[in-house]
């Protein structure tokens, strides 16, 4: 009888969902995430239109290519992955902690100012106020706002975490240095070669915070949601949590050292070049790590990611990830960073991370909580599958063509052709990047129409319970 | 039986990786610290360099205390807990819906 009260109470006291996830938030978030991809594609497309010599915009000063391309990196950064990964924390945090975030007033004020922010930001793109830092063209105005809109977000995330007892799960582990290693990064990038030291120095440090950006803002976003979604869709426990800690820690020793590997053969001098050369390689034994992780979890499920499509999503990007990281342990040698610097190649590389990898978990989140959030089942599951198979083989072809392209370059530049000669041979690959592109982007407008369609059906109807095992398609 | 198996197997791969990761990660560190002494010391052309080893520095020593701080919380003692009590925490949180 007293064991019985005993669960009872326990039951009790286990906090709710309603109590720990803001879900109206996730969903907003996911909006604003969805809204600033179709602007950042749609400025894709007009710069792929540009390279063919098709650029349909009139030819005025404020709609230039140059400007478009920023906003594409810039909307897509800090419009489309930081809006979700935010929304997906809000998700994440409490349920992992099992405390609420900070303030929820804060979440929603925070919400409001990251969208001011990604819309100064692309305003004053536009406007030619960019300052002179790829990936940091922010407004010199607008970085005090943001790096205080970090802060709090730090805050407001943080805090749950801090107050966690115990062992923390890997996740935590990687949102806790995420919001500390962002904040810092964000500084490094958008002040200190603004206002304390410039020329090859501000290089270097530049190249430091545009792979920080991506090694230590997106990756422990992104592999701290991996690893809360993954065991949770397969219905087991992560396989070594012991070898997840080590892909951390290697993540957080190796990481910090290679930017530079962006400015090989430049002034900056060789031992830091070569320093950079070897912590990239060297991450790959840590990458490898996360990978057996994984796939020891998926083993002996029975092909569930193939089945499952939010898990599918995941097990793409996984590949896609294994696959740029071997890539970036062979481009950084000297010999073959010779062959593709300044080619097509590190355009298909970066879109194989950003879109291959973080974009498709994402996407695949958003596939797994919508229907949960709205209480109903997607309103075509066969749209669903349109979207991963037209976003996923969309962005194969194109990373695979610029990749190739870029090769095809390199050599025409290695042989000293005529630089015109390498614009003639890169013509096909830009055609064939510019049909992907379409693909990708028809994809997410579907996604699109199909979240707003699901989201009229769910308020036509009775709640119901959405399986949390997510959207199988056996 | 089994489950002891894929324990050893488990405790097995975390030592050889760490070993893998830390091995290199110690000797790239010491190979950057020296040459930042001597940057330091001597090479007055190539001074700018020790603006990004200095951040590398900062930030390795951040991530250095914070793994002391974590080893001294006694997150190391039981390596795969916290994945099985999140595990449960889930089931948990949909069983209560």
């Amino acid at each position: 009888m007293q064991a019985a009260t005993d669960v009872m109470t326990a039951e009790h006291s286990f906090p709710r969902q309603e109590q720990l996830v803001e879900e109206r938030l996730v969903l907003w978030y996911f909006v604003a995430a969805l809204t600033f991809m179709t602007v950042s594609m749609l400025a894709g497309i007009l710069m792929g239109l540009q390279l063919l010599r098709h650029n349909p915009l009139p030819p005025i000063e404020v709609l230039s290519p140059g400007r478009w391309r920023m906003i594409h990196t810039n909307a897509i950064a800090y419009g489309f992955l930081a809006n979700a990964f935010l929304g997906i924390m809000h998700w994440v945090v409490p349920r992992l902690t099992l405390r609420p975030v900070f303030s929820r007033p804060l979440s929603y004020l925070i919400f409001f100012a990251w969208q001011f922010v990604v819309l100064a930001t692309a305003v004053g793109l536009m406007f030619g106020q960019a300052q002179g830092l790829e990936w940091g063209e922010t407004p010199v105005w607008i970085d005090p706002v943001a790096q205080l809109g970090l802060l709090l977000v730090a805050i407001n995330f943080g805090t749950p975490i801090l107050q966690t007892r115990g062992p923390m799960y890997v996740t935590l582990w990687y949102y806790l240095a995420a919001l500390v290693w962002t904040f810092l990064t964000y500084a490094m990038g958008n002040f200190v070669p603004e206002y304390f030291v410039c020329g090859s120095s501000a290089g270097a440090v530049g190249g430091l915070f545009i792979h920080d950006l991506v090694g230590l803002f997106v990756t422990p976003l992104g592999w701290g949601m991996m690893y809360y979604f993954v065991p949770i869709l397969l219905k087991r426990p992560i396989w070594s949590h012991g070898l997840s800690l080590v892909g951390f820690w290697g993540l957080a020793f190796f990481y910090p050292l290679q930017g530079i590997h962006h400015f090989l053969y430049t002034p900056i001098p060789m031992f830091l070049q070569y320093g950079a050369v070897l912590s990239t390689i060297a991450l790959e034994l840590v990458v490898v790590t996360v990978i057996i992780n994984f796939i020891g979890t998926l083993y002996g499920t029975g092909g569930a990611c193939l089945t499952n499509l939010p898990l599918r999503y995941f097990y793409t990007g996984i590949l896609f990830y294994f696959l740029t990281c071997l890539q970036c342990a062979l481009q950084v040698t000297m010999t073959f960073q010779a062959l593709i610097h300044f080619t097509d190649w590190v355009v298909g590389h970066a879109h194989m991370v950003m879109f291959g990898v973080f974009s498709l978990w994402q996407l695949g989140v958003m596939t797994y909580l919508i229907p949960r959030i709205l209480k109903t089942e997607w309103y075509n599951p066969a749209w669903c599958e349109w979207h991963y198979w037209a976003s996923a083989g969309g962005l194969l072809v194109m990373a695979g063509d610029l990749i190739l392209g870029g090769l095809f370059q390199g050599w025409s530049w290695a042989a000293l052709h005529p630089w015109e000669t390498s614009i003639h041979l890169s013509i096909p690959f830009w055609s064939v990047r510019i049909v992907a592109g379409l693909v990708m982007f028809a994809a997410q407008l579907l996604f699109i129409v199909h979240f707003y369609l699901t989201w009229r059906k769910s308020l036509q109807t009775a709640p119901a319970v959405v399986p949390a095992a997510g959207l199988a398609t056996a | 039986m089994e489950s002891d198996t894929k324990k050893h197997r488990t405790h097995w791969m975390v030592w050889v990786f760490s070993a893998l990761v830390l091995i290199p990660t110690i000797l790239g560190f010491a190979n950057k610290f020296l040459d930042l002494v001597l940057v330091v010391q001597g090479d007055e052309e190539g001074a700018f360099a020790v603006t990004p080893i200095v951040n590398y520095l900062l930030a390795t020593a951040g991530f250095l205390c914070l793994l002391i701080w974590t080893a001294m919380q006694g997150a190391f003692e039981n390596l795969d807990g916290p994945s099985q009590t999140m595990f449960e925490n889930e089931q948990r949180l949909d069983g209560l819906k």
